[in-house]
């Protein structure tokens, strides 16, 4: 066998390799945009995480330090859904407009227990918490 | 209004000249008509004078707050503070662009101020590059995309900067990430001119090496910049969140690193002349396209997309420069074929294919990472986001692949390296590695990633240690130095090789900081008051005191503080304040993180929330070894300014006779010839 | 006023652009075809192919010296058959590896086969 032979087959052996980890690592484990009506017909066997953006309800934002626990609302054009984190309040949350929520949805309770928040405020930049 | 009209006006004429100085060069380098050439060289000085003149007219507004020009209005207001007048001017898709193209010019012109010496064939068609890419960031500034955009009315006051962008950072990380990708023009210019002209040699890429490793070494400080930005700034104790803009600009660091080792081969061996022209085309797309991802909005939304046309120019560019250098490259298929010829399997040049192909492979994988919600929204309707455990699940073996490779090149041969050979090599940077592992198992490490990450980073290390001190110990017994002049000299006439070890060493203490904070992280949320401490991780907090509603800075600023002293067996380490305050211009609050960095670990102490009674609510995360990353970047710094530091003398030439000897210098010291060494 | 400014810029900028077109203006003359550099190397191949009287590397056919191991460009092994001495005088300080003699241009050493960079044969 030629040497460019077993270059290419040596090269392509690596390729198929790698593309293999990179497909593997894709499926599973990534995190949908769902709608606010989507989220709440979620049943207790979630698998993944979902996301869900809405715009905060104004006055809905309650902070409590002792229990260092965010609670608010957002709401889009399917309805309003009441989120629950455990941390600190996103600095820029006052002048966010919008808020998408990454975790799960607990359909007991009928809250979505976050555990990431990102703030989407009007210039387009956005705050990671 | 008179800056705004002469800002338009220069960029105007900016287009003009960089479209004039396209055609010239290439006419002239056509028709061996030298004073078209010079013409063009002429045109490319005048570029960069307009849109030096255009920055400054930007600036000068925003400096003096004329918000009646709409860039202005948008990004600045009447209390914003001076020196984040700067920050604004790169804030926006507009004022970017105009970075863009401002430093493109200032290179370019530097670059065609020195009379041509290698690349006197290739300089015209490198000039035609560089001056069609100047066009079309001075097209898009002036057509689409105009940062002296007048508003029809004079507002009182502007929308401001988005207070997250109001810092230090936000002064010092665009301007070098844009350097960067207008310095990764170069190379690129080269690359095209090469394929035009055919002198596909390895002559272009050592003419380039310089600019290769500064655009290279740039974009990775500027990606570390970023990454230690996140980390002080953000507040959520991470400094990678594979979001599109941090992975825009590290896709084309990838490309750009394939292209480096790429051109090695080149020059050493003659071969994979397609890979170096298509890597650094590859490279330069990607920053095009980094850019055009960071201010458009695009992955958030592909709707962002369509509202604008600038989407359109820009794949309208990178489709361009793609068809011409396809086509180039088709045209020229026999001068690409070099005179190298393959070895073995197991050869430096496999060895080095495959690292090609790996770090293709993780910038592959990272842009459809990036793409996957626009991508699965268009297929599926429901756009899904991947996080960062789906990155981690291929770049963990991808980037430790590297790692392994990169202790194992420098002792697998060109063309053919027996087994043996190899072995015999090898057999102690295994043990090294062996060692790690057992001592990282003795230590109570039990995950078997990170006692095999860290088992092939001490590999790597030691093999380039090792490598070092065989030369090193070589010198002393030929040169018969002893141990520390050995080494300076040895460091210092072998300055290419060494710098690009430094470079790798770099690499690796950065791979290890990595590894380290992304295995182990504490996160602990307390709610204490004033007076009461808690432990965490080993160390005592103690909360003395707070500060609650505090005026500042005339007003404008109210702060909220907590005093934490930190011990550690007994000892007082720190005293450390984290804030929570109010901006009279900001609405929210801003979060200042207190931290105490080690080489073996940091501590992040968060104020998440605190009381006018004294409850405060800390978060605490102690996370291994993050300093290593930022101690690794100023080592790649310098090992960059190492690998790049010029030759040491360009004297007269010095004839070296057939008989031997030479004018009155005997064999044994350094003999100094002219040099179009780079 | 901003069109005065901008016919002024315009004016000059034309004049840098058009003053090389000028005629009866010397230009500079473009590039020769061959660098000094290649000349060098063209020369410094004919004395190398000179000096090894006929040898060639089987691999690339570069022109390799008696005593020889290795081929200064490729890097591959030669045959290993006679002892000898190259004629050609040295260049600079040794091989890092092994302290042998370099000629300039080298990429490879001659007795070791380790890769060379330039400042080590300068």
């Amino acid at each position: 066998m030629s040497s460019r032979m077993k270059f290419l087959i040596g090269g392509l052996v690596v390729v198929i390799v790698v593309v293999a980890l990179i497909a593997t690592s894709f499926s599973g484990s990534t995190s949908e945009y769902l709608t606010i009506s989507e989220v709440r017909a979620l049943g207790p066997d979630q698998t993944q995480n979902s996301r869900v953006a809405g715009k905060i309800v104004p006055d809905s934002v309650q902070w409590d330090t002792a229990t260092i626990h965010l609670a608010f609302e957002i709401e889009d054009e399917t309805g309003r859904l009441p989120i629950s984190y455990n941390g600190p309040k996103p600095d820029m949350m006052a002048d966010a407009v919008e808020a998408v929520a990454i975790g799960r949805y607990d359909p007991a309770n009928q809250v979505f227990t976050a555990d990431e928040l990102l703030m989407k405020c009007p210039s387009k930049y956005e705050e990671k918490q | 209004m008179i800056l705004a009209e002469i800002g338009y006006g220069a960029l105007l004429l900016a287009l003009a000249a960089a479209l004039w100085a396209t055609i010239a060069s290439i006419l002239g380098a056509q028709q061996q008509r030298p004073e078209l050439v010079t013409s063009a060289r002429n045109a490319l000085f005048v570029t960069a004078g307009l849109s030096t003149l255009a920055a400054l007219a930007l600036l000068a507004l925003l400096l003096t707050k004329n918000f009646g020009v709409a860039y202005v209005h948008d990004h600045v207001s009447t209390y914003l503070r001076p020196a984040y007048v700067l920050a604004a001017f790169w804030a926006g898709m507009e004022g970017s662009q105009l970075l863009w193209l401002w430093m493109l010019a200032i290179f370019t012109a530097l670059l065609v101020l020195r009379r041509p010496t290698w690349d006197r064939q290739l300089r015209p068609y490198a000039m035609a590059v560089l001056a069609f890419t100047q066009a079309f960031f001075a097209l898009l500034l002036v057509a689409i995309s105009n940062p002296f955009e007048l508003l029809p009315m004079l507002p009182a006051e502007g929308v401001s900067l988005n207070p997250l962008l109001q810092n230090i950072w936000m002064i010092i990380h665009p301007p070098i990430i844009f350097a960067a990708y207008a310095l990764w023009t170069i190379p690129f210019a080269y690359g095209l001119a090469a394929l035009v002209t055919g002198k596909l040699d390895s002559g272009w890429l050592l003419g380039v090496r310089r600019w290769s490793l500064a655009a290279w070494s740039t974009l990775g400080i500027g990606i570390l910049i970023g990454a230690l930005w996140a980390y002080l700034e953000l507040g959520w104790g991470g400094y990678w969140a594979w979001d599109p803009v941090e992975n825009s600009s590290f896709i084309p660091w990838l490309v750009g690193t394939a292209f480096l080792h790429s051109a090695i081969i080149q020059e050493r061996r003659d071969m994979f002349r397609a890979w170096s022209v298509g890597l650094v085309t590859l490279t330069f797309l990607l920053t095009v396209f980094a850019t055009f991802v960071t201010r458009s909005g695009l992955i958030q939304s592909v709707h962002a997309f369509a509202q604008s046309a600038i989407g359109y120019y820009y794949l309208g560019f990178m489709g361009l420069i793609l068809a011409v250098a396809i086509g180039l490259m088709l045209a020229r298929t026999r001068e690409l074929r070099g005179s190298g010829q393959l070895g073995d399997l197991v050869s430096r040049e496999f060895a080095f294919l495959v690292t090609n192909l790996l770090f293709l492979g993780s910038a592959g994988a990272i842009l459809l990472g990036t793409l996957w919600p626009t991508f699965t929204e268009a297929v599926r309707h429901v756009s899904a986001t991947l996080t960062a455990e789906n990155y981690n699940r291929f770049m963990g073996p991808l980037g430790l692949l590297l790692v392994l490779l990169l202790g194992l090149c420098p002792l697998i041969e060109w063309r053919r390296t027996s087994a043996e050979r190899l072995l015999r090599n090898m057999w102690i940077q295994v043990a090294v590695g062996v060692v790690t592992a057992a001592l990282l198992l003795l230590f109570g490490v039990r995950e078997v990633w990170v006692v095999a990450a860290f088992a092939v980073v001490a590999f790597a290390a030691a093999t380039i240690e090792l490598q070092w001190a065989a030369g090193v110990v070589t010198r002393m017994r030929t040169a018969k130095e002893n141990l520390f002049v050995a080494a300076i000299r040895a460091s210092y006439r072998n300055r290419r090789r060494y710098g690009a070890q430094i470079i790798h060493v770099a690499i690796l203490l950065i791979v290890a900081g990595v590894i380290g904070s992304q295995a182990y992280q504490d996160e602990v949320q307390v709610v204490l008051a004033k007076g009461e401490q808690t432990e965490v991780g080993g160390y005592t907090l103690v909360y003395k005191s707070y500060t609650y509603g505090q005026p500042e800075e005339h007003g404008n600023k109210v702060r909220n503080a907590a005093l934490v002293e930190l011990y550690r067996n007994g000892r007082l380490l720190a005293v450390m304040e984290p804030e929570r305050n109010l901006h009279s211009n900001v609405d929210g609050t801003v979060t200042e993180v207190a931290l105490l960095t080690t080489w073996k670990e940091d501590l992040y102490l968060v104020l998440a929330g605190l009381e006018p009674d004294g409850q405060a609510a800390f978060q605490v995360l102690i996370t291994p070894m993050v300093l290593w990353l930022w101690i690794g970047g100023l080592e790649l710094i310098l090992g960059t300014l190492m690998a790049a530091w010029p030759a040491a003398s360009r004297s007269a030439t010095v004839t070296v006779p057939a008989g031997g000897e030479s004018t009155g210098q005997q064999a044994g010291t350094s003999i100094r010839h002219r040099a179009a060494r780079r | 006023m901003g069109i005065a400014i901008f016919f002024v810029l315009a004016l000059l900028a034309a004049g840098a652009i058009v003053y090389p077109l000028l005629p009866g203006r010397v230009p500079a003359p473009l590039a020769p075809a061959v660098t000094d550099g290649e000349i060098e190397a063209a020369v410094r191949k004919l004395r190398r192919a000179r000096a090894g009287g006929g040898r060639a590397c089987p691999a690339c056919g570069e022109a390799y010296q008696p005593g020889d191991r290795f081929c200064v460009r490729c890097g591959g092994a030669l045959p290993a058959d006679d002892q000898g001495k190259s004629p050609l005088p040295p260049a600079g300080p040794g091989c890092p590896s092994c302290g042998a003699a370099l000629q300039e241009g080298d990429k490879f050493c001659a007795k070791c086969g380790y890769t060379l960079h330039d400042e080590e044969v300068a």
